[in-house]
């Protein structure tokens, strides 16, 4: 099976959306104007780039919106059952997987609520695949 | 006739849309490449480029694009009979919305995934970039403007909404700054909050709050006036704080109460099993608009929405894992948004009366029917809730709250884009001050949206609402316009048959320039000396956009019948990024500017 690494965006990257028709996240200028606003660099970016370059192109990497719950909810309730958890134990392991800057592989939250530095992130997740 | 079969019947048409229409579009129109490598891997920088699972970033692309005016509008439209609104719903969404949104999408991708008013610029011409600035300032100005009057209006009629809406904005502080200092999930913050919102409703139902001594004191003409002064003075705080702190714990408050609200709609209906109680075409007096065109300009968003092509262009573009994924993505994203149009015309039609004579009574003239739209939403929305056992006063509350709460988030975020658009516009016209100067453009932001709001008018609240309205939906087409011509170019110069882009371009500039030159004599026969000016820009916006598209489409026939050139208007053959890093697939972009590529190594 082909193993999941997912990072939860924190506070300040994670695009604003739900404002609603002609009010969600759009970004009128992007290269070449005065007022080029795109989200401040973070934490994020540095992992995500350390995660790609390290781990081999079929382990996925995803990188998701802390109000994306829709889909982030099932994959770590998917992924908590795969390894056994029930009840309250599985209820710990998603509430932690929800929290802004978390890392996770195939479900299991390595890290929550703020990311290690780069080359510690990439020592974690390879840890953890090297244990499937 | 069943309100839950006419919403049956338009599922089955948008999934035979998306089935059939969105493949020929993605095979043969768009002619889409799973091979192609997209932006998100090309320029990946874990930032704004990142390749993104489709389902990840469909509930992003859903979330962005569906709000408050795919309701406002559908829900003045029924004036004209629930057929028509809704055949230029499903219509519309099939082979409008899903061609431009998907397009926008598309061409993006091709393009290193800049954003539309830059591949306005690059594709068409140099000027098409400073057309699209222009238009873009009188959408927001409008938005802000008919979302102002559809919040004071909305105060006004449920006054007990006041009090969760406005205890909202602490609410939501205190979730951004809980979320950022615990560093905790969003999730459950943002549900209690959802919670603690609806139970403010039980409060503000017993507390109503109403302005109406206040206004008389300080002299405005109107409640509504005073609620969209306030709105404004809120708007220019809110629009400089941190999107953190604010506008981004609203969001995950909204994007709970999206899917409570459509589940309301749909469960209400079904267990209710409503009748549609408005005729299908409606009789409608002598001297109110005639549907075409104005039902086409009346219902923007939820038909066809130029916005989209920013949220497309703008966000998704850059993070599209595989260009096929568009086609879900781009073509889903409008559908959703003609679902919840759906939603808002069986609300006004089969929830908010029980026979056609109380219907009539709510649609009797355009003035009272574009007027009191967002209140026969909420109240028919609140009957669906009904069904659900909800008490009608507070599930009244609750739809107008959920309204409020979409097209406050609207202002919030159309201000701060204004803002933002005034600062571009300085920088271009070398008004330093007005680009360096935050207080300024900020205010300048403000205060043009406020004079739109108060001026015109004069009296009769409702004819004033929907000719507003009327105008920034043919601003919204205008956008849209200027999206399917850069589209439509592309498709050309790539030699696909661009057909399906052309139909709807033509329509829309049919329509909106004929609404316009309507408009145009009935406010200079009215003496509306704010709305016929602004009207005139519009129409002189349009016909420039007819006239850039035409020039841009005709040198994309002549191109095509010599030699398959690089994509892009400015290129001039030279290799792209993207042509080097796609050897395989023969595609090219263009553009003078950097590419983005200089972020990935940040």
């Amino acid at each position: 099976m082909t193993s999941r690494v997912v990072v939860v965006r924190g506070t300040r990257s994670a695009a604003p959306a739900a404002g609603g028709c002609c009010g969600g996240d759009v970004r009128p200028f992007d290269e070449g104007g005065s007022h080029c606003h795109v989200p401040p660099e973070d934490e994020v970016g540095g992992v995500y780039r350390a995660l790609r370059s390290a781990l081999p192109d079929h382990v996925d990497i995803q990188i998701v919106s802390p109000s994306n719950w829709l889909w982030l909810l099932p994959e770590l309730i998917r992924g908590g059952r795969r390894r056994g958890l029930r009840g309250a134990e599985l209820r710990r392991s998603v509430r932690a997987g929800m929290a802004v800057s978390s890392l996770i592989v195939d479900g299991v939250v390595l890290v929550r609520g703020g990311l290690p530095a780069p080359a510690d992130a990439v020592t974690l997740v390879g840890r953890e695949l090297a244990l499937r | 006739m069943p309100a839950f079969v006419v919403g049956a019947v338009v599922g089955i048409l948008f999934f035979l849309g998306y089935r059939y229409y969105s493949r020929y579009l993605a095979r043969k129109v768009y002619a889409l490449d799973p091979a192609f490598v997209t932006p998100a891997h090309q320029f990946n920088d874990g930032v704004d480029f990142v390749p993104t699972n489709k389902h990840v970033l469909f509930g992003h692309h859903f979330t962005s694009v569906a709000g408050a005016a795919p309701i406002v509008g559908p829900a003045i439209a029924v004036f004209w009979g629930w057929g028509p609104a809704l055949a230029w719903i499903v219509l519309g969404t099939i082979f409008a919305a899903g061609v431009h949104d998907f397009g926008s999408l598309a061409v993006s991708v091709r393009h290193k995934a800049r954003s539309i008013g830059t591949l306005a610029g690059d594709v068409i011409n140099g000027r098409a970039r400073f057309l699209f600035l222009a238009i873009i300032f009188f959408l927001l100005t409008l938005v802000n403007a008919v979302f102002a009057v559809v919040i004071g209006n909305l105060f006004v009629a449920q006054p007990g909404a006041v009090i969760p809406i406005v205890a909202e904005i602490p609410l939501a502080i205190g979730i951004g700054v809980y979320i950022y200092r615990t560093r905790s999930s969003a999730l459950l913050p943002s549900l209690v909050g959802v919670l603690v919102l609806y139970a403010l409703i039980l409060v503000g139902n017993a507390v109503p709050v109403s302005l109406d001594g206040l206004a008389e004191a300080l002299g405005f003409e109107q409640t509504r006036n005073l609620w969209v002064v306030l709105l404004f003075a809120y708007t220019w705080i809110a629009s400089r704080i941190p999107v953190w702190v604010l506008l981004q714990p609203r969001d995950y408050i909204n994007s709970h109460q999206l899917f409570i609200a459509l589940g309301v709609i749909a469960l209400g209906v079904i267990v209710g099993m409503s009748r549609i109680q408005a005729p299908v075409v409606n009789d409608v007096p002598e001297g109110a608009p005639s549907f075409f065109p104005f039902l086409f300009i009346t219902i923007a968003c939820g038909a066809i929405s130029g916005f989209h092509a920013l949220v497309s262009s703008g966000t998704s573009s850059k993070q599209l894992d595989k260009e096929t994924d568009g086609r879900y993505i781009g073509y889903m994203g409008a559908v959703g948004e003609g679902s919840l149009a759906t939603g808002a015309v069986l609300a006004t039609t089969a929830g908010v009366a029980a026979t056609q004579a109380d219907w009539e009574a709510l649609y009797p003239d355009f003035a009272t029917a574009s007027g009191g739209a967002t209140g026969n939403f909420v109240n028919g929305v609140a009957q669906f809730a009904n069904n659900l056992a909800v008490p009608l006063d507070i599930a009244a509350v609750f739809a107008a709250v959920v309204v409020i709460s979409f097209a406050a988030t609207t202002m919030d975020t159309g201000v701060r884009l204004q803002r933002y658009v005034v600062q571009e516009i300085g920088e271009l016209t070398g008004i330093r001050v007005l680009a360096r100067n935050l207080t300024l453009a900020t205010t300048v932001a403000v205060v043009i949206p406020l004079a739109m709001a108060l001026l015109p008018g004069g009296g009769e609240a409702g004819y004033t609402f929907g000719v507003l309205w009327q105008l920034f939906g043919t601003t919204n087409q205008l956008t849209a316009g200027l999206a399917l011509s850069v589209i439509a170019v592309w498709v050309t110069r790539r030699g696909k048959n661009p057909t399906a882009v052309l139909v709807p371009l033509v329509f829309l500039l049919v329509v909106t320039t004929w609404a316009l030159i309507l408009n145009l004599r009935n406010f200079v026969d009215a003496g509306q000396w704010v709305l016929a000016p602004l009207d005139a820009i519009v129409f002189i916006l349009a016909v420039w956009l007819v006239v850039e598209a035409a020039l841009a489409l005709r040198s994309a026939f002549r191109e095509r019948g010599t030699a398959v050139p690089a994509e892009g208007g400015s290129g001039a053959g030279e290799e792209s990024v993207v042509a080097r890093a796609n050897p395989d697939h023969g595609e090219s972009t263009s553009g003078s500017t950097e590419g983005p590529a200089g972020r990935a190594g940040r």
